[in-house]
């Protein structure tokens, strides 16, 4: 009761309610009391189901251009984007095991502009003080695909050698938050809507110092209050170091030469505080060497399960039964090994419907000598590994993978690949002749289910050569395609504008829950075209230890008016909208 | 009943995996001589001009900066000089090149190695390996459709197409050319119905292609040749799922699930993985010179070899076998014992002395070994076993070896020794347990035809 009573508070506070009585639709979140320098996102009507639940009348589309033959266009865009963020770690020689692991970048409208903002994870020095380390940093976006630091006005400058990272709006008051996954102490940064954060780790009690990885937010038990599962690589990684070499090289240790760490899962408690629920929920029955991590509901009974990727050790696929118990089924439902049974050297994970069978699909990215991995999803929550009879490994087995996304680079309806790579080891090239520290990033185009490499004529997005880690997949510049910021392991990241000329349609989709999650992780959302149906869901951290993506983004091919949308909130409750026009933001505000 | 013969026939039931020991496949040599126009490496296109081979250059090592990588250039070095010597020996000996090129390419050196297997193929275009090798080595480098070329071309030139045929199977998989993978696979088990890899091969092209219930049959043979293969028990899970028999898929995923199982790996340990490989490639020359009738060269290469990696038991093993092969069991001997005293706490060192020398009749050394064993390792039936057979030969003390026997089945139970504790009461004239000790064996092992004969001996009317 005093939840809720908290919960209506914040409504009433936002204003929301009576703009969406009044109106019979919602606008596009904003606070006064954040800061409007920035120019303002292309703002849209936005969506309240209604008794018709139709679309109000808006301005009529220009023709569709339709002699436009799709032409993949993506544009190197990093130094004019200005994200000058420059990665680093420093170990003193000693080659520990956290710096072959870079780390993660999230998207964050933290300002509510409607322009994503990027934060990004940075390593430290290791051994010495933690102040000496230069910080994460959050970068405002200020449109047109330019970016300014703001990390010190806003307080996000954690220190630590930060690994993974959440987004979410995990209080429910309309500004999204950060969960920092640290080899040291792990960091809560709570937006006070104002353009600065708090660091309220210590009161939510989700402090933990294990070597992290992955992070997300996710609501296992159905109160729409994200709860927090935080993902942990190994044990004692510095003081239990291990002295390797290769051909009498010194390189880093492997996942092997360490115990795995357990990973944790913080319930949301609804009053700032979390609980730690490991042992309750089960998880805590299972300690592996985790790295990415995905909440996604795999067999569609409208709850988030999760899926743990490891190094070297199986995948695990947590089961909830809706109230935040878990039952590990990795093996029972085919995402444990490889086809040939392999425990591979599993980095990041993606989900999405590849196939727009309605369910959602799994690719994982791997260690140098193995094939990524897409496993399909039959419909059923059962998955096969597809690599070999969908290409979806593409040339990329002599290297190491990390970042990977799932997009529609093109808006023609099926989801594409994007994988950034790279070795662990800058000095890689000492002993091995198939790959190195620094390897292109690759897309894989989805052509009728199989997956064709389209990097060579991608444009100059995909030239630069790094060794790449994590990466965000977003609309950076509101202009209905997906671009990319790719982190890069100790230098500046890639940043990636998607200029692909095409006359395919588009739709994006911000959702705002009221009973559901305010930000609305964990809803699923299905498109429904004449020829198809596309679906996605709502996540809060992916990829390669990163986060993006809270707002979904569907190709919709030549559909210039979307005949269904259903929306299936995170609270089960279904919404359906008609005759939706193609390229828009559309804001939806849960009835 | 003649006790020698049931000895060795027990010496060779029970340890027969211990005595033998691995034994290089042999090549086939070209007799072909290339012109003598000698140039600096395998320049040109060696498969249409080819001139005299000169050793390339060695890859440049970096300054060690540490014990390790002393020891890694050390054993490269030494590496490098035994195969040049082969390569020189052996002039144009398509095996000893591609043996060069390997180490080449191991140590980065891509080009030269490819340059250096070219070369080979020049001086025998049909040498299979050549092609192999080159197929691996573009393959790692991600060049899918030049190894698949390379490995058609190894399997219609060997005249054991395996290899080649289970490699072009799985570049073919990789490249998701399930159907043609399909025919080679096929067409490897038509040769060899056995080889566990290639069914499971099988079956996963057959489940990439959407046939489950074909690749339910591969992998079904694949269990019955090999009870714990693990690509065979997830091809089965897996394919059961799909097929939408859940009942035989929860079937499989308990074993899958079962924790011996799944177990994590082991840590890769670059001293160890330089010393096999040093191994490899000493094994590999002195096998090429072997061929080539230098038997002196052959035996100096592994004793080379065994001062520098003394703990290769796979080198070990070959010199002693080519020290048998010219019937010189006591420097065999010599060689086994060296490891002993090089490494008296390893059990292995021991046994494998005593059973070398049970073999060539060596008793004595054979005893103080398996003493020096059962010291070590208490637990283990093994050298009780074989300590009994010796008791009953060397020193007839016959009541001794019915004990020793009797302490080798309490500890395992098994039909072999249950055999052999039927020996040694059948010497102490105790037939009435010496049939009992034979029955257990029997019901242990029924289709045994030694226990058979031994038992009908033994009921036979005096």
């Amino acid at each position: 009761m005093r939840l809720l009573c908290n919960r209506t508070n914040i409504w009433f506070r936002l204003g929301w309610i009576p703009v969406v009585m009044m109106c019979g639709c919602g606008q596009s979140m904003s606070d006064p009391s954040v800061p409007k320098q920035a120019p303002t996102a292309t703002t849209t009507p936005a969506i309240s189901p209604h008794s018709t639940n139709t679309v109000p009348s808006t301005p009529p589309l220009p023709d569709p251009v339709v002699d436009i033959k799709t032409r993949i266009m993506l544009t190197d865009y990093s130094s004019e984007s200005q994200l000058d963020f420059k990665h680093h770690y420093d170990g003193h020689g000693e080659k520990y095991i956290v710096e072959a692991l870079g780390g993660g970048i999230a998207s964050i409208d933290f300002d509510g502009d409607g322009l994503l903002d990027i934060y990004f994870l940075n390593g430290a020095s290791l051994g010495t003080q933690v102040g000496e380390s230069p910080p994460n940093a959050l970068y405002r976006n200020l449109g047109n695909f330019k970016f300014a630091n703001v990390t010190d006005f806003s307080g996000t400058d954690d220190r630590n050698f930060s690994t993974g990272v959440a987004v979410a709006d995990y209080n429910n008051d309309g500004f999204p938050d950060i969960f920092v996954n640290n080899l040291g102490p792990d960091r809560l940064y709570c937006n006070n809507g104002d353009g600065t954060f708090t660091d309220v780790t210590e009161t939510a009690q989700v402090s933990r110092t294990e070597l992290g990885a992955g992070a997300c937010f996710v609501d296992v038990d159905g109160d729409s209050l994200l709860d927090l599962y935080v993902a942990n690589y190994v044990k004692s990684p510095i003081e239990k170091n291990v002295k390797r070499t290769t051909d009498g090289n010194a390189r880093y240790p492997g996942p092997l030469d360490f115990e795995p760490e357990r990973d944790f899962l913080f319930h949301n408690e609804g009053d700032g505080s979390f609980v730690d629920i490991s042992s309750p929920s089960g998880i805590a029955d299972i300690a592996t060497t985790s790295m990415g991590i995905i909440a996604t509901d795999f067999d569609s009974d409208g709850d988030s399960d999760i899926v743990v990727v490891n190094d070297l050790d199986r995948n695990l696929l947590w089961e909830n039964d809706g109230k935040g118990k878990f039952t590990e089924v990795g093996i029972q439902r085919g995402i444990a090994f490889s086809f040939d049974g392999r425990r591979n050297g599993n980095m990041g994970i993606d989900a999405a419907d590849y196939d727009n069978n309605g369910s959602m699909d799994l690719y994982t990215t791997t260690f140098s000598n193995e094939f990524p991995v897409l496993y399909r999803n039959d419909g059923a929550g059962s998955f096969s590994d597809v690599t070999l009879a969908t290409g979806a490994g593409g040339k990329m087995k002599p290297h190491a993978n990390w970042g990977t996304s799932f997009l529609d680079i093109e808006n023609d309806g099926d989801k594409d690949l994007f994988v950034a790579n790279g070795h662990v080891d800058p000095n890689v090239q000492l002993w091995a002749y198939n790959t190195a520290w620094k390897v292109a990033n690759v897309l894989l185009l989805n052509v009728d289910g199989k997956f064709k490499d389209v990097s060579a004529t991608a444009g100059s997005g995909l030239l630069p050569v790094e060794s790449s880690r994590g990466n965000i997949a977003d609309d950076l510049d509101n202009d209905g395609d997906i671009d990319l910021v790719v982190h890069n392991s100790l230098t500046i990241a890639t940043a990636i504008k998607n200029d692909t000329l095409t006359s395919n349609q588009w739709l994006q989709i911000q959702l705002h829950g009221r009973t559901a999650c305010r930000d609305a992780t964990g809803t699923k959302v299905q498109v429904f075209l004449d020829d198809k149906t596309l679906t996605d869901e709502v996540h809060s951290g992916r990829g390669y230890q990163s986060s993006y993506g809270q707002r979904l983004s569907f190709g919709l091919g030549p559909t210039s008016v979307v005949p269904k949308i259903k929306v299936q909130w995170s609270d089960g409750k279904e919404e359906v909208f008609t005759a939706i026009p193609a390229n828009k933001l559309l804001t939806i505000v849960q009835k | 009943m003649k006790t020698n013969r049931l000895i060795f026939a027990v010496l060779l039931l029970n340890f027969g995996g211990i005595v033998a020991f691995a034994v290089f496949r042999a090549r086939t040599v070209s007799s072909r001589r290339p012109d003598p126009t000698a140039i600096r490496g395998v320049e040109g296109n060696p498969a249409q001009t080819r001139s005299v081979f000169v050793i390339p250059e060695r890859p440049s090592q970096p300054s060690p900066d540490s014990k390790a990588a002393s020891d890694f250039n050390e054993l490269r070095s030494e590496a490098f000089s035994v195969v040049e010597g082969v390569v020189k020996r052996l002039k144009d000996n398509p095996g000893a090149l591609c043996l060069l090129g390997k180490l080449h390419l191991r140590s980065g050196n891509t080009e030269v190695a490819k340059r250096i297997w070219e070369y080979a193929l020049a001086v025998d275009a049909n040498f299979g390996d050549a092609w192999l090798d080159l197929g691996n080595a573009v393959l790692l480098l991600g060049e899918q459709e030049s190894a698949e070329q390379h490995f058609r071309n190894a399997a219609k030139c060997s005249k054991d197409p395996t290899e080649g045929l289970f490699a072009l199977g799985k570049v073919l998989l990789d490249q998701g050319k399930l159907v043609d993978a399909v025919e080679q696979f096929n067409l490897l088990l038509k040769r060899n119905p056995t080889n566990v890899s290639a069914i499971c091969k099988l079956g996963v092209a057959y489940q990439q292609l959407g046939q489950f219930s074909n690749a339910i049959e591969e992998y079904s043979k694949a269990l019955q040749v090999d009870k714990d293969s693990w690509e065979a028990i997830l091809g089965l899970q897996t394919a059961y799922r799909s097929a939408g028999d859940m009942a035989n898929a929860r079937k499989y995923s308990e074993q899958l699930s079962d924790p011996t199982r799944s177990l994590r790996g082991k840590a890769d340990i670059d001293n160890e993985r330089s010393l096999e490989y040093f191994s490899f490639v000493c094994q590999s020359a002195s096998n090429l010179l072997l061929e080539a009738g230098d038997v002196t060269a052959a035996s100096a290469t592994l004793k080379r070899g065994l001062e520098l990696a003394p703990e290769s038991d796979q080198m070990r093993r070959q010199l002693v076998n080519i020290y048998t092969s010219q019937g010189n069991h006591d420097t065999a001997i010599d060689v086994l014992k060296s490891r002993c005293s090089t490494s008296p706490g390893s059990l292995e060192a021991w046994m494998n002395l005593a059973v070398y020398s049970m073999k060539v009749r060596k008793l004595e050394i054979a005893e103080e070994a398996l003493q020096k064993a059962i010291a070590l390792a208490p637990q283990q039936s093994d050298s009780y076993a074989l300590l009994a057979q010796i008791q009953m030969t060397r020193t007839k003390d016959r009541p001794l070896a019915v004990e020793t026997a009797k302490r080798a089945v309490g500890l395992a139970p098994i039909a072999s020794n249950h055999f052999i504790l039927a020996t040694a009461l059948y010497h102490t004239e105790n037939l009435a347990e010496a049939k009992k000790e034979l029955t257990e064996a029997l019901r242990l092992e029924p289709n045994n035809q030694e226990f058979r004969e031994a038992f009908a001996r033994l009921s036979a009317p005096k």
